[in-house]
C-alpha cells in the first residue's frame, strides 16, 4: 500500500521536486489566466481596490516623499566632493537628474513599496490560510490567485509608477538645495540645466522600470504567502521571505532592464 | 438529474507527502441523506472531508460529487461545480476583512448575477436563519466562536447547495445552539432537500439527525462500519464500534462507579 506514496520511490521524489521547482511557474500562469477573467466578469471588488492603493500609495507617500529628498542630497553631496577637485560643479544638475530619474527613484520606491506591501501581502494572505480562508474561497467556487492576487496587482501597478512620478521630483530638489547652497549654484541656473539635461525618455523609462518592480513585489509577496507553512510562525517567516525575496527579484530585474536600457542608447 | 447519489467515493486512498493516513474507503451517500462521519480523534476525519471537497487530491481513487467526477485539473469546472456546494469549517473560516454581511454576499456577488438590494435580502435571510440577523455589521475578530461558525452556515448557504459539508459545527456551542442547529439542518433538508455530510463527535446530534454513519478507526485507518447509528450501536459486531456510539452511557456509568 506504501507505494502510492508520492515520497516512497525515485519517480515520485522527482515528480515532487519537479512540483515544487514549477510552483512559481504554475502560480505566476495562475494570476495571468485571472487577470483578464476577473475584469470581464466584473468581480473586481472596488472597495479592495481602493484599499490597497491606500496602502500602496497615499500611506507610503510621506515616506518616498522624504527618503527620495535625502537620497538626492546625498546623491548630490557625494558627487560635489568629486566634482569639486575637477571645478565642474555644474555637471552635478546631470550627476543628480539622470541618477534619479534611472535608478533611485524607482529604487527608493521599490524599497518602500516591499516593506509596505510586500511583507503586508504575504502576511496578509498567510494569516488567511492559517484560520482557513484560503480554503473557503475554493470551496465557495472563487480562486485565491484571481481574488486576492488581482486587486494587489491592479492596485500596486497604479501606485509605484505614480510615486515614482514623486519621488523623482522629490530627489531633484533635494539635489538641487545641495547644489544650490552648498555648491553655490544659482537656483535658476539649476533648473534651467535640469530642464535642459533631462529628456523625457529617460524619465518614461524609469517609471516603466518601477512597473516592472511592482509586478515582481506583488507577485513575491502572495507567493510568499501561499507557500507560508499554516502557523503564526509560518506566517512571520513568510513575510520576511517575501522582503528578501522582493529585493533581490527587484536588483536583478534592475540590473536586466539597465543593461537592456543601454542597448537602446539610455 | 437522474442520478441516486450526491455523492460517491472509490477505493480512496488519502494522506499527506509520506503518510498514509486513510485507506480503502468506498462509500456513497444518497440524495437528500443525512451522512455522518465519526472516528476518534485524529483518525482523520477533517483529512477526509478536505479531500471530499477538492481542498487535497487524493493519493489514489475516484470522488464524485453531485453526478461529476471531482477533476482538480479543470479549475473552471471544479469552481462551477464548488457554487453548488456549501462547506462550513471547524472555525467559521470568514473573510477576517469584511463584515458578516459582506462575507454572506461575496459568493451571490461572484456568482449570480442579482442585484444589490436581492443580494441584502437574500443575505439577511440567511442570517435570520442562523440567529444572527443583528450582527451584519460586525466584523468576525468581533464574534464569538459560535457566532462565527454559524455566520459560516450562513455563507455556505448562500447559494442554496445541494450538497453541504459540516465539520464539527456544533463543537463550541451550547446545548441549546447545537440542538437549534440540529434542527435547522433538518429543516433545510426539509424545504430545500440538501444533502448533508457532517464529522461530528456529538453523539446527541448523530441520533437526532443522522441516517447513516461511516465509523473510522485510527488504528484499521480505514471505515470498519457503515448503516444506521442506531441500529450500529447495539448490533454491530466491532467492539470499537459500539463502545464508540455507546460512549455517554460509559461516561455516564464512570462517573456512578467512580
Ligand atoms: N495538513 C496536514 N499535513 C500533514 N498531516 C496532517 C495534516 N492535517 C492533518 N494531518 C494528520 O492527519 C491525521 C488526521 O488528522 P485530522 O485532522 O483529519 O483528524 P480528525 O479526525 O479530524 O481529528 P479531530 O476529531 O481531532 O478533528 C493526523 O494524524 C494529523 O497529524
Ligand atoms: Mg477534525
Amino acid at each position: 500500500m506504501d507505494e502510492i506514496l508520492p515520497s516512497s520511490n525515485w519517480i515520485g521524489r522527482i515528480k515532487k521536486t519537479a512540483a515544487s521547482a514549477t510552483a512559481p511557474v504554475i502560480f505566476i500562469g495562475a494570476v495571468a489566466v485571472a487577470l483578464p477573467q476577473i475584469i470581464k466578469k466584473r468581480t473586481l471588488r472596488l472597495k479592495d481596490l481602493v484599499y490597497y492603493l491606500d496602502l500602496c500609495g497615499t500611506k507610503s507617500l510621506g515616506v518616498v516623499l522624504l527618503i527620495s529628498a535625502l537620497m538626492g542630497m546625498v546623491l548630490a553631496i557625494q558627487g560635489a566632493l568629486q566634482l569639486k577637485k575637477v571645478g565642474t560643479d555644474i555637471f552635478i544638475v546631470d550627476l543628480v537628474g539622470f541618477a534619479v530619474l534611472k535608478e533611485f527613484g524607482p529604487l527608493m520606491v521599490a524599497i518602500i513599496a516591499t516593506g509596505r506591501a510586500g511583507s503586508a501581502f504575504a502576511a496578509e494572505i498567510g494569516t488567511m490560510k492559517v484560520n482557513e480562508e484560503i480554503f473557503a474561497l475554493k470551496t465557495l467556487g472563487i480562486s485565491p490567485e484571481s481574488f486576492l492576487v488581482v486587486p494587489k496587482l491592479i492596485s500596486m501597478l497604479i501606485a509605484m509608477p505614480l510615486l515614482t512620478v514623486f519621488a523623482d521630483a522629490a530627489g531633484i530638489l533635494g539635489g538641487a538645495a545641495v547644489g544650490i547652497t552648498y555648491m553655490d549654484i544659482p537656483p535658476g541656473a539649476y533648473m534651467e540645466r535640469t530642464f535642459d539635461v533631462l529628456d523625457e525618455m529617460t524619465f518614461v523609462l524609469g517609471v516603466l522600470k518601477s512597473s516592472v518592480f511592482s509586478i515582481l513585489i506583488t507577485l513575491a509577496g502572495c507567493y510568499c504567502g501561499f507557500k507560508a507553512a499554516g502557523d503564526a510562525q509560518g506566517v512571520g517567516r513568510g513575510a520576511t521571505q517575501a522582503v528578501v525575496v522582493s529585493i533581490f527579484l527587484v536588483i536583478v530585474a534592475d540590473a536586466i532592464l539597465t543593461l537592456l536600457y543601454s542597448f537602446a542608447g539610455y | 438529474m437522474e442520478q441516486e447519489f450526491a455523492l460517491e467515493a472509490e477505493d480512496l486512498h488519502l494522506g499527506y507527502n509520506d503518510r498514509i493516513v486513510l485507506h480503502d474507503l468506498n462509500f456513497s451517500v444518497k440524495k437528500g441523506e443525512i451522512f455522518g462521519i465519526l472516528g476518534n480523534s485524529g483518525c482523520g476525519k477533517s483529512t477526509l472531508l478536505k479531500h471530499l471537497i477538492g481542498i487535497f487530491p487524493p493519493l489514489k481513487g475516484k470522488i464524485s460529487l453531485l453526478g461529476e467526477m471531482l477533476d482538480l485539473s479543470d479549475k473552471s469546472a471544479y469552481n462551477r461545480l464548488m457554487t453548488r456546494i456549501g462547506v462550513t469549517y471547524q472555525g467559521g473560516a470568514l473573510f477576517g476583512s469584511m463584515t458578516v454581511a459582506e462575507n454572506v454576499a461575496l459568493p451571490l456577488e461572484l456568482h449570480t448575477d442579482k442585484s444589490p438590494d436581492e443580494i441584502a435580502k437574500i443575505v439577511s435571510e440567511k442570517l435570520a436563519l442562523v440567529d444572527l440577523a443583528d450582527f451584519g455589521n460586525f466584523m468576525p475578530g468581533e464574534l464569538s466562536g459560535g457566532m462565527r461558525k454559524r455566520a459560516g452556515l450562513a455563507r455556505a448557504i448562500a447559494l442554496d447547495p445541494q450538497l453541504l459539508f459540516f465539520d464539527e459545527p456544533s463543537a463550541g456551542l451550547d446545548p441549546l445552539a447545537a440542538a437549534a442547529l440540529d434542527s435547522l439542518i433538518l429543516s433545510m433538508r426539509r424545504q430545500l432537500g440538501v444533502t448533508v455530510v457532517i464529522v461530528t463527535h456529538e453523539l446527541d446530534s448523530i441520533y437526532a439527525i443522522t441516517d447513516r454513519v461511516i465509523i473510522i478507526d485510527k488504528a484499521e485507518k480505514t471505515i470498519v462500519a457503515e448503516g444506521d447509528p442506531r441500529k450500529l450501536r447495539c448490533e454491530s459486531e466491532n467492539l470499537f464500534v459500539r463502545n464508540f456510539l455507546n460512549r455517554n452511557g460509559m461516561k455516564r456509568s464512570v462517573e456512578h462507579y467512580g
